[in-house]
């Protein structure tokens, strides 16, 4: 569990759930917000599971797919600075999600919000590089404190949690620099 | 809505297919035993020795789509194709020495001595490179190892001197020897002749210890684990210089310094980052357009020399152990793309000249004997890593 730290602070850069506060612009219920963090989380540790085998399947190796999932990081963090907004189909506040609008919360809420591009590349890259325990539960702690973010910051600060939110995109492009370098200097 | 999804999911397809079309290829490692490696390599050495003429050189390079020969030779080649026959002899078949003799006897034949050392020239212009005496000296080292034959030792200590003379105060060497003004060339330096004397010097310390051999093979260690790659200018260093890992595999049980250790691990992920790209290419047009044509086995030998090297000291070098599954599975991975290229029989038979095609590697329709050269050498010291990958 040495690398969790990194981990988890990378997958929730990943996620970055202020720039999905930014991006919705109103404030989801506890259940709703619950319920995309469920469908997210499943998602990224699913794939950080099978990361191996799926990989195996495509003939890559795990030091390979680190500079792929390294360049998807960057071009997920700098995407942050490209102003874009969630369609208003996600139920309201107190809203009770049933079978009619569950789909919206898991589209796009859950994916592709939280389980964002950058945040499957993280994911994958991590549970395929000898560190699944580790990522997973990162994953879901990443996506608990994500559901948490968007119940407690939702409809509010919109400018703050843009610009935290790009703040959190920057620092993304950072690390996946690095694992790009560290993609590229592995044997 | 329906709209917002198509488009995320149009996107999300968009970005797999150029990721799986230019980062993230299929890598390609073809299975290869112990016994395909070893045949391949004899298929190599008996490609040099069918192509070898009357005063010992060899065929420099064949065009089978046109069945012609370019009039063009280099020395250094000769010396190292030599050397690489020698390597074959050292790792137990004997049948090549006969054709590395007459190999060395071009050699020989095109020696010019001076003060107390002794270098192979260019025939041509009796221009004397530091590369074709390292080299050599390296197969004469081969030689010696491999039969006990001391005939060759005061060549190879005049050799030594040579390549000494040619070393400057910071370990670094200039790569020609003027013999009109009888003076090295101080403009010329070279990026392969600095590695193969480091590899050669370390040879003569292993083979003669106590006469001194071992410090300017120390002085060269350290500027190339230090300043090389600054002094030569490479844009992305560490240069892949399977002649350093040569060296550095030579000197491991002698004990590496820092700068040593470091430098030989930065080598270790330059060969893996060039081996895992390599097992990603193909022939198709869109690999060739988008990650360039597959590398000839003049440069796939060379990593896989590199890699046998460094997987060798990893086993002597405690800082680099943890290396040594990956190099393994590198060198293992190369060793079966050079297998998997090389020309069969099947091959062989469509082209005029079979015995010119079978055994040896083409690229764009040409073959040149280096390529023969380091795949041969590298197909045998790559056999223990490939052992230990394939266990």
């Amino acid at each position: 569990m040495s690398e969790f730290p990194l981990i988890y602070f990378t997958l929730l850069l990943a996620v970055n759930p202020l720039l999905i506060v930014a991006a919705m612009g109103w404030r989801p219920s506890p259940l709703v917000a619950g319920q995309a963090a469920v469908a997210g989380g499943i998602i990224l540790v699913a794939l950080a599971a099978l990361a191996e085998p799926l990989l195996d399947l495509l003939s890559i190796e795990a030091e390979t797919f680190r500079i792929g999932a390294g360049a998807i990081m960057a071009v997920s963090g700098a995407a942050a600075f490209f102003p874009f907004h969630m369609p208003r189909a996600i139920p309201a506040p107190g809203e009770s999600p049933g079978p009619k609008n569950l789909v919206p919360v898991v589209f796009p809420l859950a994916w592709p919000g939280i389980a964002s591009a950058g945040a499957v590349a993280v994911a994958m890259n991590y549970g395929a590089n000898g560190e699944l325990p580790a990522t997973l539960a990162a994953a879901v702690l990443a996506v608990a404190v994500c559901g948490a973010v968007l119940v407690m910051l939702g409809g509010r600060y919109p400018f703050v949690s843009l610009a935290f939110g790009r703040l959190c995109g920057a620092v993304l492009v950072v690390l996946a620099a690095d694992m790009i370098v560290s993609g590229v200097k592995v044997v | 809505m329906r709209t917002y999804f198509l488009g995320v999911v149009a996107a999300w397809v968009v970005g797999a297919v150029i990721l799986r079309t230019t980062l993230l290829p299929a890598q390609v490692c073809p299975a290869v035993t112990v016994e395909e490696a070893t045949n391949a390599a004899l298929g190599a050495a008996e490609w040099i020795e069918r192509s070898q003429q009357e005063d010992g050189r060899y065929v420099y390079e064949y065009n089978r789509e046109t069945d012609t020969f370019p009039d063009d030779y280099n020395v250094v080649r000769h010396a190292g194709v030599t050397m690489s026959l020698y390597h074959a002899v050292e790792s137990g078949f004997p049948q090549f020495q006969q054709p590395a003799d007459r190999g060395q006897a071009y050699m020989d034949a095109n020696l010019y001595r001076a003060d107390g050392w002794a270098a192979f020239k260019n025939p041509p212009d009796s221009n004397l490179q530091l590369g074709s005496s390292s080299l050599m000296l390296v197969g004469l080292a081969s030689r010696r190892m491999a039969t006990g034959d001391d005939r060759y030792d005061a060549l190879m200590r005049e050799t030594a001197r040579f390549l000494v003379v040619l070393q400057r105060p910071d370990g670094s060497f200039l790569a020609n020897w003027d013999t009109i003004s009888g003076a090295p060339d101080p403009t010329t330096t070279s990026k392969y002749a600095t590695g193969e004397a480091f590899w050669a010097l370390a040879l003569m310390h292993d083979l003669f210890p106590g006469e001194g051999w071992d410090v300017p093979t120390r002085l060269v260690a350290d500027y190339l684990s230090t300043s090389r790659d600054d002094e030569e200018g490479f844009a992305y260093p560490p240069w892949a210089d399977q002649w350093a890992a040569y060296g550095l595999g030579q000197i491991g049980p002698w004990g590496l310094n820092d700068a040593n250790a470091t430098y030989a691990r930065s080598l270790s992920q330059r060969f893996g980052l060039l081996v895992r790209a390599e097992s990603q290419r193909t022939e198709s047009e869109l690999s060739k357009k988008i990650r360039g044509r597959q590398a000839r086995a003049a440069g796939m030998g060379t990593w896989v020399e590199a890699l046998s090297s460094l997987y060798r000291l990893s086993g002597d070098e405690p800082r680099l152990a943890d290396l040594r599954p990956a190099i393994a599975e590198r060198t293992a991975c190369s060793i079966g793309m050079l297998v998997d290229r090389q020309q069969t029989a099947d091959d062989a038979a469509n082209y005029p000249r079979p015995e010119l095609v079978l055994g040896a590697w083409f690229t764009n329709g040409v073959t040149r004997m280096d390529d023969q050269q380091h795949a041969l050498s590298a197909l045998l010291f790559g056999i223990p890593a490939l052992k230990e990958a394939t266990e």
